[in-house]
């Protein structure tokens, strides 16, 4: 199901370009560079079998994917929160796979608006 | 307005996000709005900024490292006291438990992520209106509580006032004995009780309607009347016709004064009993344990025109011991915690159970004690007592004047009062007035009195009324005496008493002469040794009396002219009687 779902919603993207005006583009590269953190550090958690780490890590990060309009990425949150927050952070290594997969290809789609976007003349 | 409405140019709101990305959304969401921002990265810097900037609300993630967004807010909740500081969550929980945690830690509403902008507008804008509120309403209290400590402040300086006009005058005196709520004038009740220049003893119990300052001013005026009346002697139906006149002009409509006013003569062992509108005055006969209810027949003060306002009280003859009692009607009008009033029969049956009179009072108040078995203290409650003792009489209130100069003048006046004045006029206050003017006499002016009203009632009553004074030995010849008097008051004609007075200097002092001449038919006093100190065969003519206040006293012609010599000197500046 996660497979199907598209990495971005540009519909809602459209609406934070309106919101951010023209801190869009750093909110984009903030995205980027605290998703990077993020990913790593779950990793991190998950090779530790750190419970609460992994389970703080999914949960933020859930969050703020689903404000990006990353809907897949922050589905896949959900589910290695609720593992960890079970104590089965060591049944995630899957969808810790698939999850690093996904940022890969939302990290690709959200660079290539950074660079669409920084091209288009400002108003 | 003071502010309420004021609007700060730009709320401050901090928001507190461990997620720089959604900090970001949010914050520019909120800017948009034209608010300004506070950000903070956990729970942690969100206090810190909270206390450091006083945000008008506050947005707070519920789980952040370092102090998650629950402890953040019970810490910006007691912060903040009593000023409403809305805090809203933010979270991307979603199950019931969670959000009702969130509640719980003192929050006010909460965000599901990913966050709605519409949502968060109207949630901004009604959490606005809340903290709007909750300052309107604290202001509203500070403004309340202000008025009250004002009210109190004013209260006590107006009770400090009222205290000095409407002072209780001799209401301690042994033979009295009441309870009255130290705050009484605020209730609208008021106990007075003065004396007579002759040493008689008078009582008032009013109770006004309503409570606080309107019912408490109407007690000033009654009090100046009645304290600057008695004084000069005026008797008891004078002092409330002229209350009555003074409450009708000043009081609005539907205020009024119930009130009970008893005179307490001591030499005629009488007292005159006045009741408008207050509960059964109650005459106990301290010998016989009979019970005498004096009703109210009367409106009370402050209804009645002047021309409407008859003063008919009632005439009871008494004897030593005797109690008198009145009361308001707050006492028999008490609930016990079951709704139940007090009411008259639980007041009477204390008299009834009663076996020894001196405890009565006290009975009266233990028993009003048991039956509202609360500690809650009736304001307006007012019970007193009053014993008719002779011995008291002789406690006249003492005008300690101290003469400045040693004058004595030469002087006479002479005063004809005849049949119309007789009929409705009270001389005696006016005669008063005219002897205090001399110094020398104006602090003997209680003794001048009682001899003033000796000669003119025997005038009036012997001389030109005919009547006999033996009549009053019996309780039912009393009653007709007074009953008689009014008659033949009515129908009165041609009639006049004349009186002189006739001031000298001599030494040291003075000798006022009083004669009083009346147009009756005399009375044989030839036969009469008028220098008996008994008063057997002819009393109500009071010639012991005369004879140890004055130097001379002597009839003429057909017995209806009389007069009477006043000695009286200087000594060490004080006043005092002479020889």
């Amino acid at each position: 199901m996660v497979s199907n779902m598209p990495h971005l919603d540009y519909t809602m993207l459209d609406e934070l370009k309106e919101i951010m005006d023209d801190e869009f583009l750093a909110l984009l590269r903030a995205f980027l560079s605290d998703s990077d953190t993020r990913v790593k550090s779950l990793r991190v958690a998950y090779d530790a079998g750190d419970h609460d780490n992994a389970r703080a890590i999914a949960h933020s990060f859930k969050g703020s994917s689903g404000n990006m309009g990353a809907a897949a990425l922050s589905q896949l949150c959900t589910e290695i929160e609720q593992l960890a927050k079970d104590g089965r952070t060591l049944d995630a290594g899957t969808l810790i796979g698939e999850l690093e997969g996904e940022y890969k290809s939302v990290a690709t789609e959200i660079m290539g608006v950074i660079s669409s976007d920084a091209k288009l003349p400002k108003k | 307005m003071d502010g309420l409405e004021e609007r700060p140019a730009k709320l401050n709101i901090l928001i507190a996000d461990d997620n720089p990305t959604d900090r970001m959304i949010l914050s520019r969401i909120v800017q948009s709005e034209g608010l300004s921002v506070i950000e903070a990265a956990n729970g942690l810097e969100a206090v810190e900024a909270f206390k450091k900037h006083r945000p008008d609300l506050v947005l707070l993630d519920a789980l952040m490292p370092e102090m998650d967004g629950f402890d953040a807010a019970k810490h910006i909740k007691q912060l903040s006291a009593d000023d409403l500081v809305p805090v809203i969550f933010l979270t991307s929980l979603t199950d019931a438990d969670s959000l009702a945690r969130c509640l719980n830690a003192g929050g006010d509403d909460f965000l599901t992520k990913p966050y709605n902008r519409i949502v968060l507008k109207a949630k901004i804008a009604a959490m606005t209106r809340l903290r709007n509120l909750n300052k309107t309403v604290l202001a509203q209290r500070d403004r309340i509580s202000g008025y009250n400590k004002h009210l109190l402040r004013e209260q006590e300086v107006a009770k400090c006032v009222f205290d000095n006009i409407a002072h209780p005058g001799c209401v301690d005196a042994p033979n009295i004995t009441y309870i009255l709520s130290p705050m009484a004038v605020f209730n609208g009740d008021l106990l007075l009780a003065a004396r007579s220049p002759s040493g008689n003893l008078l009582v008032f119990l009013g109770d006004f309607t309503g409570h606080g300052l309107p019912a408490a001013i109407g007690a000033m005026p009654v009090a100046e009347i009645f304290y600057g009346m008695s004084l000069k002697g005026f008797a008891m139906s004078e002092i409330l016709k002229e209350i009555n006149r003074k409450l009708v002009q000043i009081l609005p409509a539907g205020v009024f004064c119930c009130g009970c006013m008893a005179h307490f003569d001591y030499r005629k062992n009488v007292i005159s009993v006045w009741n408008g509108g207050l509960p059964d005055a109650i005459l106990y006969r301290s010998d016989s344990g009979e019970v005498e209810q004096l009703p109210s027949f009367n409106l009370p003060l402050g209804i009645l025109k002047p021309d409407q306002f008859k003063v008919a009280p009632k005439e009871l003859e008494c004897a030593e011991g005797d109690q008198f009692y009145m009361c308001s009607d707050g006492i028999l009008e008490e609930e016990n915690i079951e709704g139940e009033m007090y009411g008259e029969q639980r007041f009477l049956d204390v008299f009834k159970n009663n076996t020894d009179p001196s405890l009565i009072f006290s009975e009266q108040k233990s028993a009003l004690d048991a039956f509202r078995s609360t500690d809650d203290q009736g304001d307006d409650h007012s019970l007193v007592e009053i014993i008719f003792r002779q011995e008291d009489a002789h406690e006249t209130a003492q005008t300690s004047v101290i003469a400045t100069e040693s004058i004595s003048r030469d002087w006479r006046f002479s005063y004809e009062l005849r049949s119309e004045t007789l009929r409705s006029f009270n001389p005696l206050p006016l005669l008063t007035h005219i002897i205090r003017e001399e110094p020398g006499l104006s602090a003997k002016s209680g003794e001048l009195y009682t001899i003033l009203a000796e000669l003119y009632y025997n005038a009036l009553d012997h001389g030109v009324l005919g009547l006999n004074s033996q009549m009053k030995a019996s309780s039912d010849g009393f009653a007709e005496y007074y009953r008689l008097k009014e008659k033949r008051l009515l129908s009165l004609d041609g009639a006049s008493v004349a009186i002189t007075l006739d001031h000298i200097p001599k030494d040291n002092g003075g000798r006022l002469t009083i004669q009083v001449e009346d147009s009756g038919k005399g009375f044989n006093y030839k036969n009469i040794d008028v220098g008996l100190e008994s008063n057997s065969g002819y009393s109500g003519r009071g010639i012991p009396l005369l004879h140890k206040l004055c130097e001379r006293l002597q009839y003429h012609g057909k017995g209806n002219v009389v007069s009477v010599d006043y000695l009286w000197e200087y000594t060490n500046k004080l006043l005092t009687k002479a020889g």
